[in-house]
């Protein structure tokens, strides 16, 4: 079970993959050494052969050869061969002096295992011959010596990696432990979420480490989600709610009608009533799958294209001006000399306007004037609609972009309270922030409205 | 006029089938995609109603076999779906007109006149009279009795739909659509105010009114019966 976790643990994982790099480093560290230690110790034994041989034969007095063969004797005897050779041979190989048996040799430097001479298991000696007037001079040095200090370096590589290897699998087994301490907390949340908790968070800890900041993000994507689940379980019961009404007037005009039948009167208006009210049905559920396929399909910009606010401003003020006018209101485009445009869906924007521009017509009173306008703001497109009618008090702002949601003083006029539920999901489409205000605060008896829609600006998009 | 329905909600189907005999049309019927196709490929018909969801082969598959064999069918979707992208992807598929359910009657009916009347359009017509009020389509003026009548240019594509639907009836929603292209139902009298503009200058200074009110339909152009 332990291992088991160990093993899928990613700390471990981690772990593993630094251990074998690590190895393979330490490997290739330590051939380096042992080559370049034995080659300097193989360096310092040539170095003392050839100095000896130097001295010796720097001795020879080809006048007095047989003093040079006595000295080297001398020399020799001095010498246990275990440890040195010294060999002066004439021409043919015999031994003229020495503390060894003659063997052969090649010229200049060699190492060579001489069995016949040492003890012990490291037969090999170091050797450097050369001629010495018409004599042969073999001078020699056993390596057991450098053998051992080799040896020695390399038992300390050794006990270095089996540490290094011990101490990284500590490692690597205490870091999976702490990172799985620090996981688990995660794991229960979420698994407390997958359960339909949905106001389960993840603690957080050691402020601004990476593994905490990621808590916090999950966290927030907790946050969002509840709240889309809690406005998804409010736009039901406000559908519901809402649908109840026509439902049962349309249940009544029914009821109604046959009941006139039965009487022989005419029910043709009757049923044409019942036809207003299923249309009216209708229309809400028109409104709100359109809503919800808008955010359905966020983010997908399949049908964006560059749009230049001021004609499409232009249009909805050219379709709305007779309307407006005929309500007794008035409806302008601020003049602007700046040319704004977006990346947008063009049939969403007009909607989106279109539902504005509606509401100021129809919630406001007559001689109301609404206002369209387009500018730019720290490079941020904006377009806002305006009126000098009632106005949204402060405390109703964020609830009248809910779907279905009206407020008191609009109980009378037609309408569904999606129109800017509507505006608000185009708003988000687009990636644009929505807000509402008042268009003059200082009046109180009307404000009027402000609705600003800010869009993203061209480096934003990108 | 001879017309295939492909719709397999029974009731549905049957409603339109009614209508559609009253008004004295031959009314084909099947309940799905394979039969939608066979039928309208072997008989000769001069419409076809094609449901958008249907067991088997979908209403837009239907569209595109139809069209990819050659036909020139005229073709309209019912659907129950009104998102934009779902019209635009009914009508790139080839089908003429495009309606969403649940619909009127009178609504489906507008739309068949209109289509019934198109092939006769495909001759390049520059110019539309109805009585003695006439409509230059290259020139883009009005003139009636002699006189000419400013309109403003939605005004005029207004009149244009419903001459060319000369005796028929022209829905709003079709208005709303060629028109302005809007693809939802406006909450102001978008439609009303720009009719009654267009009224005053085409028919108020006039003795016979030729612009009428269908209640709770559209609107048709004809000279008074
Ligand atoms: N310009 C405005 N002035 C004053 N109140 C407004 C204005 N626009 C909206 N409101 C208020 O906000 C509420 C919500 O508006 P929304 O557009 O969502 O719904 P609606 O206009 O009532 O119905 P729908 O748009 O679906 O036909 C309205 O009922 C109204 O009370
Ligand atoms: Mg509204």
């Amino acid at each position: 079970m332990f291992l088991d976790r160990l093993y899928r643990s990613t700390a471990v994982k981690l772990a593993a993959v630094f251990f074998g790099f690590f190895l393979f480093l330490f490997l290739i560290a330590t051939s380096a050494t042992y080559l370049l230690v034995s080659h300097e110790l193989t360096k310092t034994v040539d170095d003392r052969i050839r100095a000896e041989y130097r001295i010796i034969a720097a001795q020879l007095d080809p006048e007095a050869s047989d003093d040079f063969v006595q000295n080297v004797q001398n020399l020799a005897d001095l010498r246990d061969p275990q440890l040195g050779i010294l060999l002066l041979t004439n021409k043919a190989g015999d031994r003229l002096a020495g503390n060894v048996e003659p063997f052969q040799v090649e010229e200049g430097g060699s190492t060579h295992a001489l069995p016949q001479i040492k003890r012990g298991d490291d037969y090999a000696y170091r050797l450097y011959s050369r001629p010495v007037g018409d004599m042969q001079l073999i001078v020699g040095q056993s390596l057991e010596d450098s053998h051992e200090l080799l040896e020695i370096t390399l038992v300390n590589l050794a006990w270095t990696a089996g540490l290094a290897i011990c101490l990284a699998i500590l490692g690597a087994i205490l870091l999976s432990r702490k990172v799985q301490q620090r996981l688990r907390p995660v794991a229960e949340t979420m698994d407390l979420v997958a359960d339909g908790n949905l106001t389960a968070r993840i603690p957080r800890q050691n402020p601004n480490d990476d593994l905490d900041r990621l808590s916090g993000t999950i966290n927030d994507a907790l946050d969002r989600l509840k709240l889309l689940v809690d406005g998804m379980r409010q736009v039901t019961t406000d559908i519901a709610h809402d649908l109840k009404t026509p439902l049962n007037r349309l249940s009544i005009i029914i009821e109604d009608a046959s009941r006139e039948q039965d009487n022989n009167e005419a029910v043709s208006g009757k049923l044409e009533a019942a036809r207003l009210e299923c249309e009216n049905i209708n229309q809400t559920f028109e409104a709100l799958l359109r809503i919800a396929q808008i955010e359905a399909s966020a983010h997908n910009n399949a049908h964006f294209a560059t749009i230049d606010v001021a004609s499409l401003i232009e249009t909805v003020a050219d379709i709305y001006s007779d309307v407006a006018i005929d309500a007794g209101m008035t409806l302008s485009v601020q003049p602007t000399s700046e040319s704004v445009s977006i990346k947008g869906d063009e049939r969403l924007l007009m909607q989106m306007l279109v539902n504005l521009v509606e509401n100021a017509i129809r919630h406001c009173p007559e001689d109301t004037a609404i206002t369209i306008d387009t500018h730019r703001k720290r490079g941020k497109p904006i377009i806002s609609v305006a009126d000098n009618g009632p106005g949204i008090p402060a405390s109703e702002r964020k609830n009248v972009l809910r779907r279905l949601y009206r407020l008191e003083q609009s109980r009378t006029t037609s309408g569904n309270g999606l129109g800017l539920a509507l505006v608000k999901a185009v708003a988000d489409f687009h990636d644009a922030e929505i807000q509402l205000m008042d268009s003059d605060p200082d009046n109180r008896e009307r404000p009027g409205l402000t609705i600003e829609i800010t869009f993203p600006s061209k480096a934003d998009q990108q | 006029m001879r017309i295939l329905i492909v719709e397999d909600d029974t009731p549905t189907a049957e409603f339109i089938e009614r209508g559609l005999q009253e008004l004295g049309h031959v009314v084909d019927r099947v309940n799905n995609g394979k039969d939608g196709v066979i039928y309208a490929l072997e008989e000769t018909y001069d419409l076809a109603v094609i449901d958008r969801m249907l067991p088997g082969l979908d209403g837009v598959s239907i569209v595109k076999s139809l069209r990819g064999s050659g036909s020139g069918l005229p073709i309209i979707l019912l659907t129950a779906m009104s998102g934009v992208d779902d019209r635009v992807e009914g009508l790139e598929a080839g089908a003429d007109d495009y309606l969403v359910k649940p619909f009127a009657f009178s609504e489906l009916m507008a739309r068949i006149n209109a289509l019934a009347r198109r092939p006769s359009l495909k001759a390049q017509i520059t110019e539309l009279q109805v009585a003695d009020l006439t409509l230059d389509l290259i020139r883009r003026t009005t003139r009636r009795s002699g006189q000419t009548i400013n309109l403003k240019p939605r005004e005029f594509a207004v009149l244009e739909v419903l001459m060319r639907n000369e005796g028929r009836i022209v829905t709003r929603t079709m208005l709303l659509e060629q028109v302005w292209d809007f693809t939802f139902l406006p909450q102001t009298s978008v439609v009303e105010t720009l009719i009654s503009r267009l009224r005053t200058k085409i028919d108020k200074p006039f003795d016979t009114p030729l612009l009428h009110t269908v209640r709770n339909t559209g609107y048709s152009i004809h000279v008074p019966r």
